[in-house]
C-alpha cells in the first residue's frame, strides 16, 4: 500500500477557547498509482487532510504511513526530503516564482537534491514533461508572460519533476476557466495513469472528482466512500 | 538551477524593494561610519594642533612664577646636547588704534635666536629688532594690524619679588610697551605657539628677549626653557642635567661679602629667603646664622616715638626673646635707657595686602653705637622703592606711610645710615612675629674663612631646585595624551545619532519584513517543494546579506559626505562645541572598515531576528481556508515585561517622591524610559491582539479602523514605535535646554547670584572691598567683590576638547561664597557634606579639600567626587586635591576651587587676584560695569555678566542638544519614509477591498477618511506615547526654574511631526484613490 492513514485526529484552537475538531479517527488507504478524489462542503477539513498527508501539518493523533514508513515520526530534515522526492503538490494558484523562467521554475525541486544522478534525472524528466504538456516552447519565458492555464500546467510539471509517488492536488482547477480546467484535469489523470503516480485530488468539481478511481466524501470529520457518479 | 542563481535572480526581480532596503542600510552605515570619521577627524585635528602649538618642543622647564637666568638655557643645552631655548612668557593686553581695539590675555613671548632651532618657525624670528614684534594671524585680525602698524601692550612688570610680599610697592606694576608689527605669523610659522593643552588659538606677540628684559629692567631673565629633546634625552635625563646646571642666580640668590661682619651673606632677589633654601641649608654642617630684618611703623618709649625704622635680629646667644638692643641714635631720640620698655608697632600683611597693625614690647638690654657691626646697612632688604629711595619722602613701600610723621632727623638718618637697623631683637622671636608665607629670613650669614665657591657648592648640595618650583614637563607627550583622551566625538556623535540610527534600523526591519511578507507564498512553495527551513532561511539571509553589503558599501560613500556636512556645521553653526577653526577631516580605511563592519553586523542581526520571527510564525498561506494559530510564543514574556517596566516606572517615581532627591533627573529619565517601554509593549499587545477584536456585535468605523491596523500588526507597530521615539527625544532634549538669565540673581543658581564675573590679565593686589583702596581706585558705587587667587592650569571646562589633568586652581575665601551656588555631587564614603566651609578643613600631609563643577569632574577630568587630583606645589611637593563636592552647573566650570589659606600655603608666590565675582544692585549694573572697566582698564580687565558666562558654557550643552535634535529630525524623516512605505504597501495590499467599497457605492471621501483615520490613529498613538513618557522623563527639568524648557518650540516641533505625518497620509491616499488603481484591481479580479 502506498499510503495508509490510520485513525488520525486534528483540531484547531478556537477563539472562544477549547478546540474545533476537524476530523477524528479518520483512516484512508491509497494504493500505488490509484487516483482518489475527496469532496465535501467548505470547511469540512479537505485541505487540512491534504496538508497532513503531505506532511505540511501533523495530526494530533494517529499515524500516516507511506510505503510502510510512519512519516509522523520523521524529523524536519527527513520530512523536507520526503516532500521533495515523494510528494508533489498542486494548488489552486500556481505559485510559480515570477523571478524565474518556466524551466527554472519546474526545476526548482531538483535544487535541494545532492545526488548528481538524481538531479540529472529530474532535469531530464522535467524537460520531457514540459514537452508533454505542450509548453516546451515557452520554457524561457517568465510566468507573467504566460496564461493561467500554462502556468498551472507548469505547476503540475514542477510537482512531478522529482518523480514522486503521490501527487496532492488542492482545487487545482479552481482558478482556471472551463477550457483550461478540462485540459488540466485530463493532464492530471493522464499523468496518473501513464507515470504511475498516485493522485489525491481535493475538489468541489464533481465532474473532475468522478474521473478518479474512488471518490471520498469528507463530512463531519469522517470519510465516506461515494459510489461512482453518485452525485452527477 | 543552483541556489546562487535563484538568489541572484530573486534580487534582480525584487530590485526596487531591495534598493529601498539597501538605502536604509546605507543611511545607517553613513551615520555610524560618519560618526566614527568625525571622531577620527577631531582627534587628528587635536593632534595636529599639538604639533602646531609646540613645534619641535618636547619638554619645558618652568619654575612657578620664578624667573631664572637666560644663560641656564645654554648650560643645559651643553649638558644634554639638544637645542634649548629660553623664553620669557608673560600675559598682557594689547591695544591698537588709540584704544579702539583692546584685547586682554594676549601671550607676550620674549624669544632669542635659539627659539627657531628648539621650537621652529621662520628664520625671521631669529633676529627680532628692539621695539618690533611678530604677531599671530588671529591677533592681527582682531586688532586690525598689518606689518608696520604700531600698537601698545601692557604687561605686568617683571619682578623677582612676589608682589604681595611685605613692603613691596605696587607702583609701576604695569609696564606699557609700544611695538611695531614686524610681520604676521601663520599657524605653520609657530603663530599658534602655546604651552597649554587647549585647541583654541592663543593671541601671540613675539618680541626679542633682550628687548623685553631691557624694558623690564630685568637683566637676562626667562621663565621657561623650551627643549627639543630626542628619544635618548628623556625627562629624567633633563632633570638630571638641570640639577647640575643651575647656579645661585637661577634661584635668585646672591652671595655678598660683608666686610663689616667679616662674613659671606646670602640674600635673595625675592627679599625673603625661600623656605626650601632655608630648610636645606639648616642641614648643612657649616656655621651660619639666619637674620630677619623688618620694617616697623614706630618704636616708642614712653611718650616719645620714632617712625618707620628697620629692626633686625641677632642670634639667641646675644639676646633673650623679650630683650632688644637699640642704637645710640634711637636711644637719644627716645631718651631711652637700658631696662626701659620699648614698644614696636608693625604691620602684618594679609593675602590681598590687608594690613593689621600689631605691637610687641621689649626690654632694652643695651645701647650700641652706630658703628662697626651696628652700622651695617646691608641688613636692610633690597626693596625697590624703599631701599633705593633718596629721601624718606620718596619711599614707595606698599604700606601706608604717614609723611607728616617723618622728621628732619629721620631724613638725616636715612641720608647717613640708609636703612641701618635702629634696633635688634632675637631671631627666634622675630621669626614668630614676622615670618610669612614668603619666608622667615632675609639673610643667611656664613662665618668668614669660607670662600664663595665653598658656599656656592654647599648651597648646590643642600638645596633642591625642584623644591623651588622648577619642573620639567614632557609637554609634547602630555599634549598628545590629552588630545588622544579628549572628547570622543565618535561616541558623542554615535550617541547624538542614536535616534537616527534607531530609525534607520527600524526602517531596515520594516522594509525587510515587507519584502519577506510579500514573498511568504514563495517561502511556503519552497517548503512544500522539499526545501528545509534552514535552506529557506539561508537563502533569504543570503539575499539580505547581499543587499546589506551593497547598501553598506554605498553607505561608506555617503559617510564621507555626512562627515563633510558635520564638519561644515562644526566649523560654523556648531562651533560652540569645538572652539577652533582648525578642524580637518581625515578618512582612514580602518575607520571605514569598522563602520562597514558595525553597520553590516547590526543590519544582518536585525534581519536575522526579523527573519527568524517571520519564519517561526509563518502560516501555510498557499491553501485556501487555512490560517495559522495566532498565539505568539513570547507573549507571556512580553506581558511580564510590559507590566514589570510600568510598575518599575511607578515605583521609581514613588520612591523619588519619598526621597530628598525628588528632582533627581536620572531617576525620572529612567522612569520615563521604562514607561515608554511599557506603553510601547502595550501598544504592541493591542495591535497584535488579533481575533478577539473581530467578535463585535456590529461593524463600526472605529472597529473597522482597529481591524485594519491589526491586519499588518508589525508594520503598524513599527510606525507607532518610530513616532513614539521621535516625540520622546524631541521633548526630552527640548525640555533640558538651559535657561541662562531667568534666575541669574538666585544665589543657589550657577551664577551664585553674582552680577558679574571678571578676570584681569594683571593681578589686582589689593582687597577691593577696603574703603581706602576703593577710594584710591575711584570705586564709588555700592557693590562687593569676591576676589579669587589663580594658579594657572589647563581649562577643564567643556570648551576644551582635550582631556586635562591639571586644571586651573582658584583660591577662594569660603566666607565670600557661603550660601551661594548648589552642590550636586558628594562622595558617599567621605562623610562630608560638601559646602564652602568644608574647604577649610585641615587634613594631614599634602592633601587638601577641593570643589569643582560636577561637569568638570565627570567630563573634563574623567573623575568622580572623592577622587584626587595631583599637582606639584611651589615647593616641589606633591599636592593632592581631594574632590569633596561637585557644583551644579556653575560659572566655575574649568577650574578647581580650594580655600585661600590652603592656596597661599602651597602657592605662596601667587600675589593678588585675577578672578573676581561682583555682587551689587541689578539696577546699577551698567554703572558698576563702567566704573570697574574704567578703573582697571590697564589691567586687561574683562568682565561679563555672570549669567552670560554661564550661558557660554551652557551654549555647549545646548549645541549638543541642537545637534541631537537636528539628527533626530533626520531620523524623523526616515520615520516618515517608513510611514509612507507602510501606507503605500497597505493600500496596494488592499486594492481589491477598496475597489469593492467603491463598487458598493462608498464615496471616495469616505474611503479616504477611513484610511486617513487608520494611520492617524497610529500617528497619534506614537506621538502620544512619546509625549506622555517624555514628560515624565523630564519632570525635574520642567519643575526646575533654572531650565528653559522651551515649551513653545517643543509644541511647534511636535505639531510639525504630526502635520508632516498627516500630510503624507493624505497625499499618498488621495493619489492612490485618484489613480483608480482600486477599480483596475477589481476589474482584473
Amino acid at each position: 500500500m502506498l499510503l495508509t492513514v490510520e485513525n488520525i485526529s486534528k483540531s484547531y484552537p478556537s477563539p472562544g477557547g477549547g478546540g474545533r475538531e476537524i476530523f477524528s479517527g479518520l483512516s484512508l488507504q491509497v494504493a500505488e498509482g490509484e487516483s482518489v478524489a475527496i469532496v465535501g462542503p467548505s470547511g469540512s477539513g479537505k485541505t487540512t487532510l491534504l496538508n497532513v498527508i503531505g506532511t505540511l501539518d501533523s495530526p494530533d493523533e494517529g499515524r500516516v504511513l507511506y510505503r510502510g514508513d510512519d512519516v509522523t515520526q520523521f524529523s524536519h530534515r527527513q520530512l523536507a526530503a520526503f516532500r521533495n522526492q515523494e510528494i508533489g503538490f498542486v494548488f489552486q494558484q500556481h505559485h510559480l516564482f515570477p523571478q524565474c523562467t518556466l524551466l527554472e521554475n519546474i526545476l526548482l525541486p531538483s535544487t535541494p537534491l545532492k545526488d548528481a544522478r538524481l538531479k540529472a534525472e529530474s532535469t531530464r524528466r522535467g524537460k520531457e514533461l514540459l514537452k508533454r504538456v505542450g509548453i516546451w516552447e515557452r520554457r524561457h519565458q517568465k510566468p507573467a508572460e504566460l496564461s493561467g492555464g500554462e502556468c498551472q500546467r507548469a505547476a503540475v510539471v514542477r510537482a512531478l519533476v522529482n518523480g514522486p509517488g503521490l501527487l496532492l492536488a488542492d482545487e487545482p482547477t479552481g482558478a482556471l476557466d472551463r477550457e483550461n480546467s478540462t485540459r488540466l484535469a485530463e493532464l492530471l489523470f493522464e499523468l496518473n495513469q501513464t507515470s504511475g503516480v498516485a493522485l489525491i485530488i481535493v475538489t468541489h468539481d464533481l465532474q473532475l472528482a468522478n474521473r478518479a478511481d474512488r471518490v471520498l466524501s469528507l463530512e463531519n470529520g469522517q470519510l465516506a466512500e461515494q459510489p461512482p457518479n453518485s452525485q452527477q | 538551477m543552483t541556489l546562487l542563481q535563484l538568489i541572484l535572480q530573486t534580487l534582480r526581480h525584487f530590485r526596487k524593494q531591495n534598493l529601498a532596503l539597501a538605502l536604509g542600510v546605507a543611511i545607517s552605515t553613513a551615520v555610524i561610519t560618519g560618526a566614527l570619521i568625525v571622531g577620527d577627524s577631531v582627534q587628528y585635528s587635536l593632534e595636529k594642533i599639538v604639533e602646531l602649538r609646540l613645534g619641535k618642543t618636547t619638554h619645558t622647564i618652568s619654575a612657578d612664577g620664578r624667573y631664572f637666568t637666560v644663560s641656564l638655557a645654554s648650560r643645559l643645552e651643553k649638558a644634554i646636547g639638544r637645542p634649548v631655548a629660553p623664553l620669557l612668557r608673560l600675559e598682557g593686553m594689547a591695544t591698537s588704534e588709540g584704544g579702539h581695539y583692546n584685547l586682554p590675555k594676549v601671550q607676550v613671548l620674549g624669544i632669542d635666536e635659539s627659539f627657531v632651532e628648539a621650537v621652529g618657525g621662520p628664520s625671521r624670528l631669529q633676529a627680532i629688532a628692539a621695539g618690533e614684534a611678530f604677531i599671530s594671524r588671529n591677533l592681527a585680525g582682531r586688532m586690525n594690524l598689518k606689518a608696520g602698524d604700531e600698537f601698545l601692550i601692557r604687561i605686568k612688570k617683571l619682578s623677582l619679588i612676589p608682589l604681595n610680599a611685605p613692603f613691596v610697592s605696587d607702583a609701576g606694576l604695569i609696564q606699557p610697551l609700544r611695538l611695531a608689527v614686524a610681520g604676521i605669523l601663520e599657524e605653520e610659522e609657530m603663530g599658534r605657539f602655546h604651552l597649554q593643552n587647549i585647541q583654541t588659538a592663543p593671541f601671540n606677540i613675539f618680541l626679542s628677549l633682550d628687548f623685553l628684559n631691557a624694558a623690564m629692567e630685568a637683566g637676562g631673565k626667562a621663565n621657561h626653557l623650551l627643549i627639543a629633546a630626542s628619544s635618548e634625552v628623556n625627562r629624567p635625563a633633563i632633570e638630571q642635567a638641570l640639577s647640575h646646571s643651575w647656579t645661585l642666580e637661577d634661584i635668585n640668590l646672591e652671595l655678598l661679602r660683608d666686610t663689616l661682619q667679616n662674613a659671606l651673606e646670602l640674600t635673595s632677589g625675592r627679599v625673603f629667603i625661600d623656605r626650601p633654601i632655608q630648610e636645606g641649608l639648616q642641614q648643612a654642617p657649616i656655621p651660619k646664622e639666619f637674620l630677619l630684618t623688618y620694617f616697623v611703623n614706630a618704636l616708642t618709649v614712653g611718650s616719645r616715638s620714632t617712625p618707620y625704622s628697620f629692626v633686625s635680629t641677632l642670634p639667641e646667644e646675644e639676646l633673650l626673646p623679650e630683650e632688644a638692643i637699640i642704637s645710640e641714635w634711637l636711644a637719644k631720640d627716645l631718651k631711652a635707657h637700658p631696662g626701659d620698655t620699648i614698644q614696636m608697632d608693625y604691620f602684618v600683611i594679609g593675602p590681598l595686602r590687608e594690613l593689621e597693625e600689631r605691637t610687641a614690647r621689649f626690654t632694652i638690654k643695651k645701647i650700641v653705637p652706630v658703628e662697626g657691626r651696628w652700622a651695617d646697612e646691608s641688613l636692610m632688604p633690597q626693596l625697590p622703592g624703599l631701599s633705593d629711595a633718596g629721601n624718606c619722602r620718596d619711599w614707595e613701600t606698599g604700606v601706608p606711610i604717614g609723611l607728616e610723621k617723618i622728621r628732619d632727623k629721620d631724613e638725616a638718618y636715612w641720608k647717613q645710615y640708609r636703612g641701618t637697623p635702629k634696633a635688634y631683637i632675637s631671631y627666634t622671636h622675630a621669626r614668630k612675629l614676622w615670618k610669612s608665607r614668603f619666608g622667615e629670613s632675609t639673610i643667611i650669614r656664613f662665618a668668614g674663612g669660607q670662600s664663595d665657591t665653598d658656599i656656592e657648592n654647599t648651597v648646590k648640595e643642600y638645596v633642591d631646585p625642584f623644591q623651588l618650583g622648577f619642573k620639567v614637563e614632557s609637554v609634547k607627550d602630555n599634549a598628545r595624551l590629552a588630545a588622544r583622551n579628549g572628547v570622543d566625538f565618535s561616541q558623542l556623535f554615535l550617541g547624538l545619532s542614536f535616534f537616527l540610527i534607531t530609525a534607520c534600523i527600524l526602517l531596515t526591519v520594516l522594509l525587510f519584513q515587507l519584502n519577506t511578507e510579500q514573498r511568504s507564498a514563495q517561502v511556503d512553495t519552497l517548503s512544500f517543494l522539499g526545501f528545509t527551513n534552514r535552506q529557506v532561511k539561508g537563502m533569504l539571509l543570503a539575499e539580505g546579506m547581499l543587499v546589506v553589503l551593497a547598501g553598506a558599501a554605498f553607505g561608506l560613500l555617503l559617510a564621507a559626505g555626512y562627515n563633510e556636512a558635520v564638519f561644515a556645521a562644526l566649523n560654523s553653526i556648531w562651533t560652540d562645541i569645538v572652539r577652533t577653526q582648525t578642524l580637518v577631516s581625515v578618512l582612514r580605511p580602518a575607520t571605514f572598515a569598522i563602520g562597514f563592519l558595525i553597520s553590516t553586523m547590526l543590519s544582518l542581526a536585525v534581519i536575522y531576528l526579523s527573519l527568524s520571527r517571520l519564519l517561526r510564525q509563518r502560516p501555510h498561506t498557499l491553501q485556501v481556508g487555512i490560517a495559522g494559530p495566532g498565539k505568539s510564543r513570547g507573549s507571556i514574556l512580553k506581558n511580564l515585561l510590559m507590566s514589570g517596566s510600568g510598575m518599575a516606572a511607578a515605583l521609581l517615581v514613588a520612591w523619588s517622591y519619598t526621597q530628598s532627591e525628588f528632582r533627581n533627573a536620572g531617576v525620572f529619565f529612567a522612569a520615563g524610559g521604562l514607561l515608554l517601554l511599557s506603553l510601547l509593549l502595550g501598544a504592541h499587545k493591542w495591535i497584535h491582539r488579533g481575533e478577539q477584536a473581530s467578535e463585535r456585535p456590529q461593524m463600526t468605523t472605529p472597529v473597522l479602523i482597529g481591524q485594519n491596523i491589526r491586519r499588518n500588526a508589525s508594520r503598524s507597530f513599527l510606525v507607532v514605535a518610530i513616532f513614539a521615539l521621535a516625540a520622546f527625544i524631541i521633548v526630552s532634549t527640548g525640555a533640558n535646554r538651559r535657561d541662562f538669565f531667568s534666575d541669574a540673581r538666585d544665589k543657589s543658581s550657577g551664577t551664585g547670584g553674582f552680577l558679574f564675573f571678571a578676570e584681569s590679565t594683571i593681578p589686582v593686589l589689593n582687597n577691593l572691598n577696603t574703603p581706602v583702596i576703593r577710594f584710591e581706585a575711584g570705586l564709588e558705587k555700592e557693590y562687593t567683590v569676591v576676589q579669587l587667587l589663580e594658579y594657572q592650569g589647563d581649562d577643564a571646562s567643556c570648551l576644551n576638547l582635550n582631556r586635562t589633568a591639571s586644571p586651573r586652581i582658584l583660591g577662594v575665601n569660603p566666607k565670600g561664597l557661603a550660601g551661594r551656588f548648589s552642590f550636586t555631587g558628594e562622595a558617599k564614603d567621605m562623610n562630608i557634606a560638601p559646602s564652602w566651609h568644608s574647604l577649610e578643613q585641615g587634613w594631614p600631609g599634602h592633601t587638601i579639600p577641593a570643589i569643582a563643577d560636577q561637569t568638570v569632574i565627570q567630563w573634563g577630568l574623567g573623575l568622580k567626587v572623592g577622587d584626587t587630583l595631583q599637582y606639584v606645589d611651589e615647593n616641589g611637593a606633591t599636592l593632592n586635591l581631594k574632590l569633596i563636592g561637585g557644583l551644579a552647573n556653575s560659572i566655575f566650570q574649568g577650574s578647581v576651587l580650594i580655600s585661600q589659606d590652603n592656596f597661599l600655603r602651597h602657592f605662596p608666590s601667587v600675589s593678588g587676584s585675577n578672578v573676581f565675582l561682583i555682587d551689587g544692585k541689578a539696577e546699577q549694573k551698567a554703572a558698576i560695569q563702567q566704573e570697574l572697566q574704567q578703573s582697571f582698564r590697564d589691567y586687561g580687565w574683562t568682565m561679563q555678566e555672570a549669567a552670560a558666562r554661564l550661558a557660554e558654557f551652557n551654549s555647549v550643552e545646548n549645541t549638543y542638544l541642537s545637534i541631537f535634535m537636528a539628527l533626530g529630525g533626520l531620523g524623523l524623516i526616515i520615520g516618515t519614509i517608513g510611514l509612507a512605505i507602510v501606507l503605500a504597501r497597505n493600500l496596494l495590499n488592499r486594492r481589491n477591498e477598496l475597489g469593492l467599497l467603491q463598487a458598493l457605492g462608498f464615496p471616495k471621501a469616505l474611503i479616504l477618511r477611513v484610511i486617513v483615520l487608520e494611520h492617524l490613529y497610529l500617528l497619534l498613538m506614537g506621538v502620544g506615547i512619546g509625549l506622555a513618557t517624555s514628560l515624565l522623563a523630564t519632570l525635574p527639568a520642567w519643575l526646575n526654574p533654572h531650565i528653559e524648557g522651551a515649551p513653545w518650540s517643543i509644541t511647534l516641533l511636535l505639531s510639525l511631526i504630526f502635520a508632516n505625518g498627516v500630510l503624507w497620509i493624505v497625499l499618498i491616499t488621495r493619489r492612490f484613490l485618484d489613480r483608480d488603481e482600486v477599480v483596475k484591481a477589481l476589474r482584473s479580479e
